[in-house]
C-alpha cells in the first residue's frame, strides 16, 4: 500500500468540502476518483498535494503521516501532480520544464553551481537524462528543445504529466488528464496512462469521461457532496444504484 | 580544435571586451570616461535587481537601500583605516545579510504588496542615513573617502586609482565579475528555478522547489551586488549622503533594465549605457528630460515588452526566418 488516506475532513467555512473520506492505493495499480462536479475531487488532491490542510483526518505515504507538509516539501516525498488547466513552465523550453522539476533530486549548491564543480556536473547530466528519458516516454523527445507555447493542446497535457515523472516520484496525481480534448486526443492520453501502469508507475486518476474509466481503472471510488459513496471494480460501480442515482439522478435508478 | 570552436561562438563577446578595454583611449575625456565609469557601477547594481525582478520576477524597490548600506558600509569602514578590499566584500555581505532578514517577512507577500514592502524598506533606509547623525553624518554624509587601495604588483610596481582610466578598469573588472557570476546562475538548474517561480509558483511547488527560499536567495544574491555596487560608488566619489538610498535612484535602475531588457543578461548592462548615455545628451532640457523617459518607457512597454535586447532578439529571429525562406524557396526551385 502506497498511499493510504484516513477519514480526511476538510471545511470551508460552512461548507464540508470533504467528509471523512477514507481510501488507499496499492502499489501499481491505477485507482479512479469519480463524481459529479463539486463532488470534492479537485479538493481531495490538492489536500494530498499540500496545497490545502486537512482540517482533520490523516494522510500516510508508505506509512509515514504526511498532512500538513507543504507541497515542496510532498513533491519530495514522493508524490507528483498535475493540474486540471494544464500547469506547465510555459516561459522555459520543453526539456528545461523537465530539468527543473528534477531539481529536488539533486543536491549541489549555489557554490557548486558558480564554480561548476564535478557534483553540479554529475547532477546536470542526471536530470538531462532523466528528462530525454522522461520525453521519449511521453513522445516528445523530438520537440525537446521548442518553447511550450509551439505545443498542441495535447502535447501540453502529456508534458504536464512528463513534469509530473521527471520528479521520480512514487505516485502520480492526474486531475482530469483528458479534460478539454477530442476523441483522438483523448485516447492518446489514455494510452498514455495505460503505458504508465506497464512501466509500474501508481497512478490516482480524476477522470469525468465513464466509458474511459472502465477500462482503464483497476479501482474506482465514488465522492458526491465530499462524500465517498461507493467503492469497488468498475463493473461493481456500474451496477451501484448510489452512483448511478449520483450521476443520471433518481429516475433512472431502476 | 576546441580552442578554434570557442573562438568561431564567442568572437562577438571577445570584440566587445577589446572595445571595454579601449575605452579609456576612445573617450580621452576626463568627464566622458567618469559618467562611462559611473553607468557600469550602475549596470552592477542593475544586474543585481534584473535577478530578483527580472528572472524571479519580484519587483523588489529595496534595492537603493542595499546600494547605500554597501556605500556606507565602505565610507566607514575605509574611513576607519580599513583597506577597501576588505570593506568592500564586508560591506555587501551585510548588505546581504540585511536582505535575508528584510527578505524573511516581506517575501511573504506578493506583487504589489511585496514592492510597497521593500519600498518601505528604501524609505526607511534613507531617513536612518539622514538622521543618525554620529554614524553617517546626516544629511551632509561623510566626505573624505578614501580611493580604494592600490594593489601592489610584483613585477610593474604598484597600481592605484587616481587616475579615470585606472577607476574605468577597477570597474570594468567588477562589471565582468557581476555578470560572469550571473552568466553562471542563469544557465544553470538554479537559473530555471528562478524562471519557474516567476513563471508559475504553485507548480514550482508540486515539483518540490521550495518557492519561498528560491525566492530568497534571489533576493539575497540580487543585494549582495547591490551592495559591491554601493561600496564601489563610494569610494569613486569620495562622498556618500542619504541621497544613494534615494527612490529616484531606484527608479533609475527599474527604467534601465525595462528599456534593456528584464530576465536577460546584456539588458541591464545595455539599458544602463544606452539610457545613460541618452540622460547625457538631453542634459539641455533639464528636468524636462523626465518627460521623454515617460513617453520611452510606454512605448517599450507597449511595443517591446523584453526591452531593447528582446527587439534586437526578434529581430535577428526575423531576419533569420526570412533568410531561411529565401533560401528554401530558392532550393525548391532549383529542386
Amino acid at each position: 500500500m502506497i498511499l493510504r488516506v484516513e477519514r480526511l475532513t476538510r471545511r470551508f467555512g460552512g461548507l464540508l468540502a470533504v467528509n471523512e473520506v477514507s481510501f488507499h492505493v496499492e502499489k501499481g495499480e491505477i485507482l479512479a476518483i469519480i463524481g459529479p462536479n463539486g463532488a470534492g475531487k479537485t479538493t481531495v488532491f490538492n489536500l494530498i498535494s499540500g496545497l490545502l490542510h486537512p482540517t482533520s483526518g490523516q494522510i500516510y505515504l508508505e506509512g509515514v503521516p504526511i498532512a500538513g507538509l507543504r507541497p515542496h516539501q510532498i513533491a519530495r516525498k514522493g508524490i507528483a501532480r498535475t493540474f486540471q488547466t494544464t500547469a506547465l513552465f510555459n516561459q522555459l523550453r520543453v526539456i528545461d520544464n523537465l530539468v527543473v522539476a528534477h531539481k529536488l533530486r539533486t543536491t549541489h549548491g549555489l557554490l557548486d553551481t558558480l564554480f561548476r564543480t564535478r557534483r553540479w556536473r554529475a547532477d546536470r547530466e542526471k536530470s538531462l537524462a532523466r528528462a530525454v528519458e522522461v520525453l521519449e516516454f511521453v513522445g516528445l523527445r523530438e520537440k525537446a528543445l521548442h518553447p511550450v507555447s509551439t505545443l498542441s493542446q495535447e502535447e501540453q497535457k502529456r508534458l504536464a504529466i512528463g513534469v509530473a515523472l521527471a520528479t521520480e516520484p512514487k505516485i502520480v496525481l492526474l486531475d482530469e488528464p483528458t479534460a478539454g480534448l477530442i476523441q483522438d486526443e483523448t485516447d492518446g492520453i489514455m494510452t498514455l496512462i495505460k503505458k504508465l501502469k506497464a512501466a509500474g508507475v501508481t497512478v490516482c486518476v480524476i477522470e469525468h469521461k465513464m466509458r474511459l474509466i472502465m477500462d482503464l481503472a483497476e479501482r474506482i471510488i465514488v465522492l458526491n457532496y465530499g462524500n465517498k459513496i461507493a467503492e469497488g471494480t468498475p463493473e461493481e460501480i456500474s451496477r451501484n444504484d448510489a452512483v448511478v442515482q449520483a450521476y443520471l439522478g433518481g429516475e433512472y435508478a431502476a | 580544435m576546441r580552442r578554434g570552436q570557442f573562438f568561431r561562438e564567442k568572437w562577438p563577446y571577445l570584440i566587445l571586451l577589446v572595445f571595454a578595454l579601449a575605452v579609456p583611449a576612445l573617450f580621452p575625456s576626463r568627464y566622458v570616461l567618469q559618467v562611462i565609469t559611473m553607468s557600469c557601477v550602475f549596470a552592477i547594481a542593475t544586474l543585481g535587481l534584473n535577478l530578483i525582478l527580472g528572472y524571479t520576477g519580484q519587483v523588489s524597490l529595496a534595492h537603493a537601500g542595499f546600494f547605500a548600506i554597501g556605500a556606507y558600509g565602505v565610507a566607514m569602514m575605509t574611513k576607519a583605516g580599513l583597506s577597501f578590499w576588505l570593506a568592500l566584500p564586508l560591506s555587501a555581505l551585510l548588505a546581504a545579510a540585511v536582505s535575508f532578514f528584510v527578505g524573511l517577512p516581506t517575501l511573504r507577500t506578493r506583487g504589489s504588496y511585496f514592492a510597497i514592502a521593500t519600498l518601505c524598506f528604501g524609505v526607511i533606509v534613507s531617513i536612518v542615513a539622514g538622521s543618525w547623525f554620529s554614524l553617517t553624518g546626516g544629511h551632509t554624509g561623510i566626505v573624505g573617502i578614501p580611493l580604494p587601495n592600490a594593489i601592489p604588483f610584483p613585477l610593474v610596481g604598484e597600481i592605484g586609482f587616481h587616475s579615470k582610466a585606472a577607476q574605468y578598469y577597477l570597474v570594468l573588472g567588477f562589471l565582468l565579475l557581476t555578470l560572469f557570476v550571473m552568466h553562471r546562475l542563469v544557465n544553470s538548474v538554479q537559473g530555471l528555478s528562478f524562471v519557474a517561480v516567476r513563471n508559475n509558483e504553485v507548480l514550482a511547488g508540486a515539483v518540490g522547489i521550495n518557492a519561498f527560499a528560491t525566492k530568497l536567495l534571489s533576493f539575497v544574491i540580487a543585494s549582495f551586488f547591490a551592495g559591491i555596487a554601493g561600496g564601489i560608488y563610494a569610494s569613486l566619489m569620495r562622498s556618500v549622503s542619504p541621497d544613494v538610498a534615494s527612490i529616484n535612484l531606484m527608479f533609475n535602475w527599474v527604467v534601465y533594465l525595462l528599456l534593456g531588457g528584464a530576465g536577460t543578461l546584456a539588458g541591464p548592462v545595455v539599458g544602463t549605457l544606452a539610457i545613460s548615455a541618452l540622460t547625457e545628451s538631453l542634459q539641455f532640457l533639464a528636468e524636462y528630460n523626465l518627460l521623454v523617459f515617460g513617453a520611452l518607457l510606454v512605448a517599450a512597454m507597449v511595443y517591446c515588452p523584453r526591452g531593447l535586447v528582446g527587439l534586437v532578439e526578434a529581430g535577428g529571429k526575423k531576419v533569420r526566418v526570412y533568410y531561411r525562406r529565401q533560401v528554401g524557396v530558392r532550393s525548391d526551385l532549383e529542386g
